[in-house]
Parts: structure tokens; C-alpha cells; sequence
């Protein structure tokens, strides 16, 4: 263990090099680290002609998939699902807890990939959870914001849904990172036979959930735009700049008092 | 000398029992939360009762639980100002009757799962305090959701819940001023699609 953990912090001095002058040439291009205020809007108006267009799709097209899905599936089977494609991102979080520089997770991390891939039957059963290395993922985008890269304004992305550009950034290459993308590169029969497939199946699971959260965030909403803006941007204020003060409230603790 | 060390004395133990005053017992607090959610999966979702009693006690437990009035007043925000006595009735009444449908069905989907209580956290507004719950899910961490609480007078009342860093009460607020700001109708037209949405809620039970 403590072999490992000297490892990382190895690789952790040069990535720390490369990071620091990353993060200083971003710096000088973004004007301010501080959160985004959660009802600023500048893209308002071309935002909720995506958010209409993508809300089509989905009720259209991705949700009677995700429903089609449910039906043809016991929730074992989606279970299985769901661990094999996590377990396929697994190293993404590695390398992002990496370079959160957070060793705790980054071990974590490389223990769940080792453990769910071997005893986990090739990811299909998370071993690892039920011997308490429960973990959620991370992503480019929380490195982002752990280098204090400002969130920006609120996008709407088609099909994609609710983003910032931090998160497009970060997602990108999050998509760019999965082996099973950058290895259509050089062999197309294996693009056809195995990664459109595998990227289908990976986007029907991951919808799944995220399909309940949105009809359940828009049934009751007066302005469903409103109601995913505010849950998406209040959401991500929960990701922290490595460089700001511990101590500061969460960002639900806002004044709340009314005249009485 | 006598008089003045009195004195003194006097002073320090006012301001220290004013001092307490102002604080959240944070036990209570968490105490008022544990009592709350146990009520309404042990007696409620577990219970072999019809729907329809079922209805009736989340209807009371909430309708006790929720400070209603203080988060209805918040969400309208400085539209509160504006309104007029029966408009304000009438939002707070449609508007309470939302949430309690609206929470006693997720409640409901809550069956089989349990919160685990992780302590308090102050809040920076005077009199309330965050209760820190998770809950287990199927796949990954837990979830987390917080309980913003409010003293008053001894009388504990949940002013909002905070799901995965989501605030109720913000979101509301948000959604509503949006509303009303691109709506010719103003409340008004706010009561009337809230009034539609309670009940479509209440005929797809």
C-alpha cells in the first residue's frame, strides 16, 4: 500500500508540473473563479430552443428506448449492465482522482478496476462496493474545477442536455479517453462489430436513471427550462476549487428569512 | 464591589443564556427529523393501511413537518410584496397542497430503503440548522440529502430539503420569478398552472 502510494505521488510531481502551467495559461483566458450566479443566463434564448428540441427527442425517441429497455430486462440484468459499462470508465476516474490529486480515491479507484475486473467477472458484478470500496466516478470536468477552471455560463447541448463549457471540455475528453472510441481509429471492422454497439448499450444504461430525474424535475414544473437550469447549476456548485478556503459554506446555505 | 460583581454576573449570564437562545439545539433538531422520517416509513409506507388513510397521514405528518407559510412566502420572492392578501392565501394554499402530493409520493417510492443520520452542520441564518442525511442506492455512493430545520419558539419545522446539493426552496424560487416575469398573467396565472398541476396529480393517482 504505501509502495503504491509513493508511486502516485511520483507521477504526481510531473503531472503537477504540466497541470500548473495548464491551469495558469486557462486562468489568464477565464476572468474569474468564482461560481457562476445560478439564474445568469446570457444564452437564454438560444438555450431553450435547444432545451424544446432535445425535449422532443427524449420523450419521442430516447425515453421510449429507455422504456423498451426496461421491458425486454429484469432489473438484475440493467444491474449487471450498468457495473460492467461503470467498470469500463473505472480508469477514467483513476486518472482524474489522479490528477485531483486525491491518492485516497486514486488507490480506491485502482483497487475497484483490479477487483471488479478479475472477481467482478470482467466488471459485470461490483465485488468491490460490497467489500466497502464504494465509489462514485469522476470526471475531467471535477479535475477542471478542482484547478479552479471557472464552470462558465449555463449551455444547452443537443442530445446531450444541460452542460457548462468546463463540462463540454471535460466531457469531451472524457468520450475521447474510452478505449473503446480510440480504437475505431485503426481497425473499422471492430468499429462496426463492437464500439457502436457497446456505445449504444453504454448510453441506454446511463439514461436510465437520468430519465426518471427528468420527468420527475419537469412534471410539476411551471417552467421545466427553469426547473433543469436550476437543478443542474445549483448541483455543480458542489464541485471546489483546491485553492479555496475549507472552511466556506455549502451553497445551500443562502440567507433564508422572509419579512414577517 | 458587591453590587457590581452582582452585576456583572447578571450581565454574563444573560448574554450567555441569549447566546443559547440563538443557537439550534442541534440534537433536537436531528431528534425532530429521525422522529419525522420514522413516522413516515414506519407508519405510513410499511403500514397495512388503505391508500386513501394512507393519503390522510401524509397529509398531517407533512402539512405538521413542512413550515409551508415560511417556504411558500420565500419561493414567490420579491413577488411576495406585490401580491395582494388573497393571492398570497391562495398561492400558499395551492402551493402546500402541491408539495404534500407532490412529497407523499416520493415517500412512497422510498419503501424498503432507510436514511442514515451523519450529524449536523450551522447554518448562517439565525435559528436553522442543517440535519445531514445519505441514503443507500442501488449502484455507487449514497445519496446525499440535507434537511434545512427551523427553531421557533422551541417548534421545530423543515424550511427545505437539499437532494444531491439541489435546494427545493431555491429551485421553487427560481422557477416561480421566471414565471411570473415572462407571463402576462403574473401570480395569478402562476396560481391557476399550479391549480391545474395539483389536480392532474390527484386524478393519475
Amino acid at each position: 500500500m504505501k509502495a503504491l502510494l509513493t508511486e502516485i505521488f511520483k507521477v504526481n510531481k510531473i503531472n503537477t508540473l504540466a497541470i500548473v502551467t495548464t491551469v495558469a495559461m486557462l486562468s489568464a483566458c477565464t476572468t474569474s473563479i468564482h461560481r457562476t450566479d445560478e439564474t445568469a443566463d446570457p444564452y437564454e434564448s438560444v438555450n431553450r430552443k435547444i432545451f424544446d428540441f432535445n425535449d422532443s427527442f427524449y420523450r419521442n425517441i430516447g425515453f421510449p428506448i429507455e422504456r423498451g429497455y426496461r421491458k425486454i430486462t429484469t432489473k438484475s440484468i440493467r444491474n449487471r449492465v450498468a457495473d460492467f459499462v461503470s467498470n469500463m470508465d473505472e480508469p477514467i476516474s483513476t486518472a482524474n482522482y489522479l490528477l485531483q490529486l486525491k491518492p485516497k480515491e486514486t488507490a480506491i479507484s485502482i483497487a475497484r478496476f483490479a477487483i471488479n475486473s478479475t472477481l467482478g467477472l470482467a466488471g459485470l458484478f461490483d465485488v468491490a462496493s460490497g467489500w466497502g470500496l464504494e465509489q462514485d466516478p469522476t470526471t475531467t470536468g471535477a479535475t477542471l474545477a478542482s484547478w479552479c477552471i471557472a464552470d462558465g455560463p449555463y449551455i444547452v447541448v443537443p442530445l446531450i442536455g444541460p452542460s457548462t463549457p468546463r463540462n463540454l471540455i471535460g466531457s469531451s475528453a472524457d468520450f475521447l479517453a474510452d478505449p473503446v472510441y480510440w480504437m475505431t481509429m485503426n481497425d473499422a471492422n471492430y468499429s462496426a462489430k463492437i464500439s457502436y454497439p457497446y456505445t449504444f448499450v453504454k448510453y441506454v444504461s446511463k439514461y436510465e436513471s437520468y430519465m426518471d430525474i427528468y420527468e420527475e424535475l419537469t412534471k410539476n414544473a411551471v417552467d421545466p427550462y427553469v426547473a433543469i437550469r436550476s437543478a443542474y447549476m445549483q448541483n455543480q456548485q458542489q464541485y471546489r476549487c483546491r485553492f479555496a478556503d475549507e472552511e466556506e459554506a455549502p451553497s445551500y446555505d443562502f440567507d433564508f428569512d422572509i419579512e414577517e | 464591589m458587591k453590587t457590581k460583581l452582582f452585576a456583572f454576573i447578571l450581565t454574563v449570564l444573560t448574554a450567555f443564556s441569549f447566546n443559547a437562545n440563538a443557537q439550534v439545539n442541534a440534537q433536537a433538531a436531528e431528534k425532530f427529523i429521525k422522529d419525522t422520517t420514522a413516522k413516515g416509513i414506519e407508519q405510513i409506507i410499511n403500514a397495512n393501511i388503505s391508500q386513501a388513510e394512507k393519503d390522510k397521514r401524509f397529509y398531517d405528518l407533512l402539512n405538521g413537518a413542512l413550515d409551508l407559510d415560511f417556504i411558500g412566502q420565500f419561493v414567490l420572492g420579491r413577488n411576495w410584496r406585490t401580491a395582494t392578501p388573497e393571492q398570497r392565501k391562495e398561492f400558499i394554499a395551492v402551493y402546500r397542497d402541491l408539495n404534500i402530493a407532490t412529497w407523499s409520493k416520493r415517500f412512497n417510492e422510498f419503501k424498503g430503503k432507510n436514511f442514515v443520520f451523519k450529524g449536523t452542520t450551522p447554518s448562517s441564518s439565525k435559528g436553522q440548522i442543517f440535519v445531514d442525511t445519505v441514503v443507500p442506492m442501488d449502484q455507487g455512493e449514497p445519496a446525499k440529502v440535507v434537511w434545512r430545520v427551523r427553531e421557533k419558539n422551541g417548534d421545530y419545522k423543515i424550511v427545505d430539503i437539499i437532494i444531491e446539493g439541489v435546494s427545493l426552496a431555491q429551485s421553487a424560487r427560481s422557477e416561480y420569478t421566471a414565471f411570473i416575469k415572462n407571463n402576462p398573467g403574473g401570480i395569478d396565472a402562476l396560481i391557476k398552472d399550479l391549480q391545474a398541476k395539483l389536480k392532474a396529480q390527484k386524478s393519475t393517482k
